[in-house]
């Protein structure tokens, strides 16, 4: 193992503690090492109650957001060296505008309940068929929409938005980058369904373009570009009188028989 | 949520008539397919999205070219297998790719295309023709996307942060599952007319591994205790290319596009191996090409090799493998447009699982199971590439109907009955209560250096029964062994404890499977017993589990049309 | 959990501010042109007397420019300023406040500056303030 790093941990256990705290923990730490290596062999070696969520440990599957000195990134994909320089020691905090639950858990009910009120699913659903359906796009478009797609609801980008923090109301980086995705896939034909969620004071709208989303995305996302895209493809759809049509609850499919 | 600070008691909930555990790509499927008309639920540990599905990068396998047939794919499949697999599993299954694949594509999935706008695909390991389709080297997860997209339109109900201790059988038939809802520590009891395990591999009893912190094996483990069957849990995939250090996967597409493996002699050495297939053999005969290389002195001094992708070009490299680009530079600080990757292999997948037939269905009636955790077992002895998540769709599709005839089948099923909750009821609240006892995390980490160092790539009969040794001294500690957090709310602690259970239970069958098959099959490899043995050993190996540990049993390989041949590439 | 369909927020709130903003934006670019334009470089040498005024406002063009700019000035700042004022708001009743004080300010000041030039247009003021 290489050198000692200190990591300073807010904690806070709602069952015990009046307040968060913080807590300390010298760690070895080699090079390359990232901030959840660091975090596992707190738990595993110093302090086994310890709480953060974790999974795929590489930057795939966005368990392990958490503010890291000062900035929300994943855990696993920030390595302690490029950070541990600015204060001299690792700092982590729970990610913000969400409700502090425990240690560095928060709760994420806020921003799934947003994320499923823009509908984000290809509309409508086609006919079950076998046939191939070609989709020509051109190369710039689909590594556009491509790109969109890479989204692993780390929510990072609804933690170091602004408006998120001053306005509980706004979707949010994240459900609008979504929406993104669906209303410019050439298949999709649900942009009546998404209007009302979208062009609202608490949707697209609310949005100030200050490109937070954008600089802290760890999957590089252009979610600021998408989302004024997104405010165009509104207006148009405002001046040419769209009318927004309220979804109902998918119909009872009839159930599927085996195959072959 | 609730923070009473007393140890919370046993709620029951509503019925359920389908009741999926594990919201990975088989999980979601299987929710997809039941009868809209019964009442599902969905109970994942993580939030659905977190499920190592979208970890998958490579691709997903089907003949949908006119000059290739299914025919062609099960055939590869089989061979691949080294023909342990049931016949006519792979046969089903690659009959029914098609399907599966044009299904997610009207469902959203953004496939990499060609410039005619069909979609693309690229070869490999181990497959007679290019039939791997893809979205750049994110494939799990563009499938997974839009499973997950489809489960929201279908308003799925998604128990999120559950963590299922055990399944409850009352009357030789399933009546639910116990879990903990992990936000508040309560224990409950979900009483379900059938049951579907999703729930993935049990990388986690392996050191050097790709799978995620939550692959511990939790299904099998449960299945396992329950009563039912694993089958080959001996076979355990390696895969070739892991970035040593973190074991962060790099993709077999990568090998697919036409990456070279190179030894420190700067040797292509995959020709003195597999001459025809190359790099893109399959991931077994690789896997033991590399440690072979390494372990004969011709590797890095790490114990790794290099992977060159440069002449592959800047553009094929950032947008059909823009994910592998990124982990390069992100955990090795290596762009490998410009520097050949250093690659070692790592576990990857368990081939074996809860012992399941074509529709998924288990020993157990109301049981079912699909994914990793499902032996069908259309992957034998070693999988392909790019057919795990076939695997997922077609027989997490399969289980869904099937647990749905069951429901429409079978009535009622019994209640819970209490003596089932509270022999965990009681174990958690001393667990608790006795914070302070030895911590397990010592327990876990020599389980995965065990495993890692006995029963990897190569074995053999010494060290296996030296591990086995290992494993039972390891579950005698277990047993006073204890947690640091004596909390309700988010205990992870507590969690990561059960699940070193599970890896501990796991780990003991596949141990015993590879001790006792002495023979060398797919990714099973004992250097005392170099060849494979057909005469003695065509035929799965049934775990079942005492208290002793596993009782071995057997059941014979289906086979249809074709004959084990020697296995060349 | 399985998501409630959620109620349809107010139709096209939001979307008016943000257009006409950018409209704004692109018209004043091509006002505050003309203006500097004028003031300096198309009267090159021309001494400024209250005849030479008098003569420019006479003419369509010149009014043309100057309420045009002043319309497009008074909306663009009071949208922007109604945009910083709500802010940190998710009041509906104080946004609604915000915006017709904004209304009412904006109508204000350019029924100010018409009546400035009104005596050139119509020969005397429209009000005796």
């Amino acid at each position: 193992m290489g050198s000692d790093v200190l990591f300073q941990v807010m904690r806070y256990d709602p069952r015990r503690d009046v307040e968060p705290y913080w807590a300390e923990y010298p760690v070895a730490v080699d090079d390359g090492d990232t901030v959840l290596m660091g975090l596992m062999r707190i738990r595993e070696d110093i302090d086994g109650s310890l709480a953060f969520r974790a999974s795929c440990r590489s930057g795939i599957c966005g368990s392990d957001g958490m503010v890291i000195n000062g900035r929300s990134r994943l855990a696993c994909k920030t390595q302690v060296a490029a950070v541990v320089s600015d204060r001299g020691r690792v700092v982590l905090e729970p990610l913000r505008n969400l409700r502090y639950v425990k240690d560095l858990v928060v709760d994420q009910t806020p921003f799934w309940q947003k994320f499923r009120r823009v509908e984000p699913y290809l509309m409508p659903e086609e006919p079950r068929s076998a046939a191939e359906r070609p989709m020509v796009l051109p190369q710039a478009e689909f590594d556009r929409l491509s790109k969109a797609s890479d989204c692993i609801f780390c929510e990072i980008c609804y933690s170091e938005c602004p408006i998120n923090g001053v306005d509980r109301g706004f979707l949010g980086p994240q459900a609008l980058i979504k929406a993104f995705r669906f209303e410019f896939d050439p298949r999709d034909d649900g942009a009546a369904a998404r209007y009302a969620p979208l062009s609202n004071v608490e949707g697209a709208w609310r949005c100030r373009t200050t490109f937070n989303c954008t600089d802290s995305c760890p999957k590089g996302i252009p979610i600021t570009e998408g989302i004024q895209r997104l405010k165009r493809k509104l207006v148009g759809e405002l001046l040419s009188g769209m009318q927004p049509a309220y979804r109902t609850p998918m119909p009872v499919e009839s159930p599927e028989e085996t195959s072959s | 949520m609730t923070n009473t600070g007393k140890i919370p008691k046993v709620d029951q909930t509503t019925r359920y008539d389908v009741l999926v555990v594990g919201a990975g790509l088989a999980g979601l499927r299987a929710a997809l397919a039941v009868d809209p008309q019964l009442s599902c639920v969905v109970l994942s540990k993580v939030y659905p999205v977190r499920s190592h599905s979208v970890a998958a990068q490579g691709g997903i396998n089907a003949a949908l070219d006119a000059e290739d047939q299914w025919q062609h794919h099960a055939f590869d499949t089989i061979k691949g297998s080294d023909y342990l697999a049931d016949q006519d599993a792979a046969e089903f299954m690659c009959e029914d790719a098609q399907r599966a694949v044009y299904e997610m594509e009207h469902w959203g999935t953004l496939f990499s295309r060609r410039p005619d706008g069909r979609i693309a695909q690229r070869s490999f390991g181990g497959q007679g023709y290019p039939r791997a389709c893809y979205a750049a080297d994110k494939t799990g997860r563009a499938l997974y996307q839009t499973l997950f997209e489809r489960a929201v339109a279908r308003r799925i109900a998604v128990f999120e942060e559950f963590f299922v201790l055990s399944l409850v059988v009352a009357e030789r038939r399933v009546a639910g599952v116990l879990a903990i809802e992990i936000a508040s520590g309560r224990l409950i009891a979900i009483p379900a007319r059938a049951v579907i395990f999703a729930t993935g591999g049990a990388g986690m009893m392996y050191a050097r591994t790709t799978n995620p912190y939550i692959a511990t094996g939790d299904g099998l483990a449960i299945a396992y205790r329950a009563g039912v069957p694993l089958k080959d849990m001996e076979f355990v995939q390696f895969h070739p290319t892991t970035l040593p250090g973190m074991n962060v996967l790099i993709t077999e597409g990568a090998r697919g596009e036409g990456a070279y493996l190179l030894n420190a002699e700067h040797d292509r050495f995959m020709g003195r191996y597999a001459p025809k297939l190359m790099e893109v053999a399959p991931r077994d005969i690789v896997s033991r090409a590399i440690e072979t290389e390494i372990l004969e002195g011709r590797g890095f001094a790490d114990a790794y090799v290099h992977l060159d992708l440069r002449h592959l070009g800047d553009d094929l490299i950032r947008h059909r493998l823009s994910e592998i680009y990124d982990f390069a530079i992100t955990y090795r600080g290596i762009n490998p447009v410009r520097d050949p990757v250093p690659v070692q292999p790592g576990q990857h997948y368990i081939m074996g699982g809860i012992a399941t037939g074509i529709e998924g269905q288990t020993e157990l009636a109301g049981l079912y199971a699909a994914g990793e955790c499902a032996a069908v077992s259309v992957h034998g002895a070693n999988r392909l590439g790019a057919n795990s998540l076939l695997d997922t769709l077609v027989f997490g599709r399969q289980a869904g109907l099937a647990a749905s005839r069951f429901c429409r089948e079978a009535g009622q099923g019994p209640p819970i009955p209490e003596q089932h909750w509270q022999g965990w009821a009681d174990r958690l609240a001393d667990l608790r209560s006795h914070a302070g006892r030895d911590h397990y995390a010592p327990i876990r980490r020599q389980l995965r250096a065990t495993m890692t160092d006995s029963v990897g790539t190569f074995r053999d009969a010494k060290h296996l029964a030296a591990a086995r040794a290992t494993l039972r001294a390891l579950r005698d500690a277990y047993a006073h062994a204890g947690v640091t957090d004596s909390g309700t709310v988010f205990n992870y602690d507590l969690l990561a404890f059960v699940e070193t259970g599970f890896l501990l239970d796991v780990a003991a069958t596949v141990v015993e499977g590879a001790l006792l098959r002495e023979e060398s099959r797919g990714a099973h490899w004992r250097r005392d017993y170099p060849a494979r043995d057909d005469e003695k050993f065509l035929k799965h190996f049934l775990f079942t589990w005492s208290a002793e540990g596993p009782v071995v049993g057997e059941a014979p390989v289906v086979v249809t049309h074709y004959q084990p041949k020697p296995r060349t590439y | 959990m399985a998501a409630s369909s959620h109620p349809p927020a107010s139709g096209h709130a939001g979307a008016w501010p943000w257009l006409l903003q950018r409209v704004s934006a692109t018209l004043l670019l091509f006002f505050v042109l003309a203006h500097l334009w004028i003031e300096h470089f198309m009267h090159v040498g021309a001494r400024i007397t209250y005849r030479t005024v008098l003569d420019r406002l006479l003419q369509g063009f010149y009014v043309f420019v100057d309420a045009g700019l002043l319309a497009v000035v008074v909306f663009h700042g009071l949208n922007g300023l109604r945009n910083v004022l709500v802010e940190n708001t998710e009041n509906p009743a104080a946004v609604r406040a915000v915006t017709t004080a904004m209304w009412v300010l904006g109508v204000a000041t350019l029924a100010f500056g018409m009546d400035v030039l009104s005596p050139f247009l119509f020969g005397h003021p429209w009000f005796r303030l």
